[in-house]
């Protein structure tokens, strides 16, 4: 990563303006209901939250706590049973498909935890795809992918499958993908639990660098303790609502609860 | 390189859409990739059309032999008629005289009465049809009966209007054989008339007709359960192809794929798959069902009485068929997937 220029990077993230206090996503007592053979699931139940503009924010929850309903919702991937949610002041419900799919395409870059790679299309092409629905198309579009496979140390490996390459390898490939339209946004579920501790302390350098040079929000659902240090805030998630919220340095990540 | 990004950020755009070619790239990429799958579904394809083909083709078989053999056994009843008339027709003379255009069966006729090694057919036309072969000139009427066993009278314009007795006069045999119903005095006086074609009774045509309608009755039924059995085939083929890619479809949502353009990759796969998957299907069944029935009745004969026409619209039709069941058993699931809210795409487990 040290021999790539970080001018490029910057290049590839350029903002027009920047406003550290700018509530990128506002989530307003958002509530889920899931109804499967009439029985209802509350997945969330009423969660307010504010994300700014530049943060890192980590969620921790066990499974079942609501944790990726939420991510859903603040992602523009699932509606709210009741509830807004807002990104960039814009109140995502009143937006057409045509209008959510450029949301999804330019704003928001998402890692999910298992991968989800295309899986007959090689590191570069997955790469490649959200620059192809933006409208990016040939040389520019390959060789912005081939720069950002480099970043997240996939360089070397541009022309494989998901399906030759390890779970690490695979999940860089998953970030790349995320970072290929420079998006204000990245979603990250779970993002170095199928990594190794280099390699997913490198994929947490790279999400804060790209945080605190390039004002990136990352929003993370994660249990990793360097994640966690790593991140502005961590807010609980616990049987649909948010439990407690805080910054790392007020938290002892000696207690059991971590380990 | 310079990355232009938008102007102001916190207006929503419309997304892009994308031209078609990056559409067939992806498609050609995924059927590439996925060759395995691919062929599977095909031959889910390919099985429907053939059957539905070999269906078809059989009863164009059964059609061909059944009217082949009827035919042949026409000729050889004309025959046995004129036979025992005249004996044997080995070495002897036969005068031909030909009123309007033959018939495909009396051309079969005469070439059967060839078969037997006459020694001479002559041939004179009244009104100048086409000739019957080139090694038979055309004589004058005078002449046509000159030491003939028996003077047969063909085509579609009904009796000369000739002196039979004086054509009569040289003949070896005073036999005329006539394809069409003869009357008056003269020629009865003349000779022994034999009229080859026989006219069916009013029963037979009644019992004929009921024997077709009960056919064509089955032959629909018949078909209408191969179309049935060739639906079935290819929508669940198909079906199970788009259904295993719900997640995938779930991506594409998340990476910014318009539903218009999930339809339009659906559309394109699921067409090159019907029109791969018909041609071979149509192939196939065809050559099974000739190959079937030439066991049966002989490949000669199946080959020979096709109506190798109806075949090729039946053939076409099943291509039809096959892309246009490809495509509707396709967009179904995919317009549905491309429908879904991605976080219900992405949870899909198959």
């Amino acid at each position: 990563m040290t021999d790539l220029q970080t001018t490029r990077l910057a290049e590839l993230f350029e903002r027009p303006e920047t406003d550290a206090r700018r509530k990128i996503i506002r989530a307003v007592n958002v509530k889920k209901i899931y109804t499967t053979n009439n029985t209802e699931t509350h997945a969330l139940r009423g969660a307010t939250l504010d994300i700014f503009q530049g943060e890192y924010l980590s969620i921790m929850g066990p499974s079942g706590s609501g944790k990726s309903t939420l991510f859903n919702m603040i992602g523009g991937l699932g509606k709210p049973t009741s509830g807004k949610v807002y990104i960039d002041q814009v109140d995502i419900a009143q937006l057409d498909h045509n209008e959510l799919a450029w949301l999804r395409c330019r704003k928001i870059g998402y890692i999910f935890q298992s991968y989800n790679l295309i899986q007959v299309m090689t590191c570069l092409e997955n790469v490649m795809l959200p620059m192809a629905f933006a409208g990016v198309k040939g040389e520019e579009a390959r060789e912005k992918g081939l720069y950002i496979l480099k970043l997240v140390g996939l360089g070397h490996r541009p022309l494989n499958k998901p399906a030759e390459l390890s779970g690490g390898q695979q999940q860089r490939c998953a970030i790349a993908r995320a970072l290929a339209n420079s998006p204000e946004i990245v979603l990250a579920d779970e993002p170095t639990a199928n990594l190794d501790q280099k390699t997913g302390a490198e994929m947490i350098d790279l999400l804060a660098k790209l945080q605190k040079e390039l004002n990136v929000t990352i929003v993370s659902a994660t249990h990793d303790l360097k994640m966690l240090k790593t991140s502005d805030r961590i807010l609980w998630i616990k049987d649909g609502r948010i439990d407690k919220m805080a910054r790392p340095d007020e938290i002892d990540f000696t207690s059991s609860e971590f380990h | 390189m310079q990355i232009v990004m938008a102007s102001n950020k916190n207006i929503i755009q419309n997304q892009v859409r994308l031209p078609l070619s990056v559409a067939l790239e992806v498609v050609l990429q995924g059927l590439r990739t996925r060759l395995g799958r691919s062929i599977v579904t095909i031959t889910g394809v390919v099985l429907g059309i053939a059957f539905l083909m070999s269906i078809l083709t059989g009863q164009l078989a059964r059609e061909g032999v059944g009217r082949e053999t009827q035919t042949r056994a026409e000729i050889s009843r004309m025959l046995n008629f004129l036979v025992a008339e005249t004996g044997p027709l080995k070495d002897r003379v036969i005068g031909v005289i030909q009123t309007g255009n033959r018939s495909p069966l009396e051309d079969r006729f005469l070439s059967s009465l060839a078969d037997e090694g006459p020694k001479e057919v002559r041939w004179h036309s009244v009104q100048g049809a086409p000739a019957l072969s080139v090694s038979t000139p055309r004589v004058e009427a005078g002449a046509v009966g000159q030491d003939a066993s028996a003077i047969l009278l063909i085509g579609d314009g009904g009796a000369p209007s000739l002196d039979w007795n004086a054509l009569a006069s040289g003949v070896r045999q005073r036999v005329f054989a006539a394809t069409y119903p003869l009357d008056g005095q003269a020629i009865n006086n003349a000779g022994t008339v034999i009229e080859l074609l026989r006219q069916p009774r009013a029963e037979e045509i009644a019992k004929q007709e009921q024997d077709d309608r009960k056919a064509a009755f089955r032959a629909t039924w018949i078909i209408i359960i191969s179309l049935g059995v060739t639906v079935i085939g290819i929508s669940n083929a198909m079906l199970m192809s788009v259904t295993e890619r719900f997640r995938e479809i779930g991506t594409m949502k998340c990476l910014g794929a318009l539903s218009g353009f999930i339809r339009t990759i659906f559309l394109i796969e699921s067409s090159l798959m019907g029109a791969v998957g018909g041609l071979a299907g149509t192939i196939v069944g065809a050559i099974f069902s000739i190959v079937a029935f030439g066991f049966t009745y002989g490949l000669g004969l199946v080959l020979s009485s096709m109506n190798w026409g109806l075949l090729i619209v039946y053939g076409l039709a099943s291509l039809v068929a096959a892309v246009v069941l490809s495509i509707v058993a396709a967009l179904y699931p995919a317009n549905f997937a491309s429908r879904m809210v991605p976080a219900t795409a992405l949870r899909t487990n198959i």
